[in-house]
């Protein structure tokens, strides 16, 4: 049976963090919008698997800050000063020296990277069927453009909520007994 | 984790979150907690799903059956096979109309590219055998051939990814494992002509 022509996607932005060697990724997910759907990709080495989610599904989109930006801080920052701490105690020797380089300058690089690159978040998506976890949605910069490229195009398919619906909906009566 | 059931509370403090936070074009602070959030809500939020079609009872002769319920009026004739099937049957694909059992013969063979939801990425795999053991050289005898293979076999299989269509991978794989079959032949043609000493 042939296919017809192929959907084409573009990439969201926002990635989850990931090992990478060379050109070759391990663990990864990411969002792509096609034409009527968006497309969770999750990828191991080898494989990749799919979820689509149409326009005309998506109930909601929640993202939140998160403390991983800040906890990332502290334990990379803390390694960081230990070992400037060490540098600047001891008498150095070139065996020391050595191991607080090794130990030192890839936290030094990790603390940088993580403070470049902004706020941590977590984000989900909701459809009629289910709440599904985003794992491209971890900083909240590329995060936000992600959120309204798809706003963008869910609201061509399905309009904007009027407020008065809103209203209607939380209103206790609309509430389900817990 | 709780918040994952019920997405409209915050994901801290376990807030119901009103109306009062959806739909804001910026991050605002949760009313209890204070952490940002944003919650873009959307109306299929308020649908109630549609029953779904039954099929329409025939009629009368001069209407065609569906091919699977002769009983039913058919709707539309499958894009595929051009049976004609009902409402019931009618599954409609990325804008084509097919009945079940092309469906399921495009899902078995794998020829629908909206139903997958899995694909081995034989082009990362080609490249990991032509890079990972480089390592330790002596494994480059057996992976390098089977990475130069697995590209020409699957060369094609990325025009059936979603995305990540690029033949660059394979490229790169079929140029290392070249270099390494090539580096092989010149040691062995070497040390077989005595160039590199002889074999004791």
């Amino acid at each position: 049976m042939p296919d017809p022509a192929p959907i084409s996607y573009r990439k969201l932005p926002g990635r989850t963090p990931s090992l990478r060697f060379g050109l070759v990724s391990v663990a990864q997910s990411a969002l792509w919008l096609g034409p009527d759907h968006v497309l969770k990709v999750e990828s191991t080495p080898g494989s990749q698997s799919y979820k689509r989610f149409d326009y005309a599904d998506i109930q909601e989109l929640f993202v939140q800050r998160t403390s991983r930006q800040l906890t990332i801080s502290l334990v990379f920052g803390g390694i960081v000063a230990l070992v400037v701490l060490g540098f600047v105690a001891s008498n150095a020797s070139t065996a020391s020296e050595v191991f607080g380089w090794i130990l030192g300058l890839p936290a030094l690089i990790t603390l940088i990277v993580n403070i470049a690159r902004g706020p941590t978040c977590e984000g989900y998506l909701r459809t009629a069927v289910g709440v599904e976890r985003i794992p491209s949605f971890a900083r909240l910069r590329p995060t936000l453009k992600a959120i309204d490229l798809i706003t963008a195009e869910v609201e061509k398919v399905q309009g904007r909520l009027p407020s008065t619906d809103v209203a209607a909906e939380h209103s206790p009566a609309a509430v389900p007994a817990a | 984790m709780a918040a994952v059931a019920t997405a409209r509370r915050c994901l801290r403090c376990d807030l119901d979150l009103g109306p009062e936070v959806w739909n804001t074009p910026a991050p605002i602070p949760c009313p209890r907690c204070q952490t940002p959030l944003i919650a873009r809500v959307f109306p299929a939020s308020q649908r109630t799903l549609a029953p779904g079609s039954a099929g329409e009872a025939l009629i009368g002769d001069d209407l065609a059956s569906c091919f699977f319920h002769p009983a039913k009026k058919a709707t539309v004739a499958c894009a595929d096979c051009g049976r004609f099937v009902c409402a019931l049957c009618d599954l409609e694909i990325d804008g084509r109309n097919l009945c079940p059992s092309c469906l399921e013969a495009g899902r078995k063979k794998d020829t629908i590219t909206a139903l997958k939801t899995r694909v081995t990425r034989w082009d990362q795999i080609a490249l990991m055998l032509a890079v990972i053991p480089l390592i330790s050289i002596y494994f480059t005898v057996f992976t390098a051939p089977a990475a130069l293979f697995i590209s020409l076999w699957k060369w094609k299989s990325t025009s059936q990814y979603p995305v990540h269509r690029g033949k660059a991978r394979f490229v790169i794989a079929i140029l290392l494992s070249l270099v390494q079959i090539g580096l092989w032949v010149a040691l062995v043609s070497g040390f077989l002509s005595g160039r590199f000493g002889r074999f004791r």
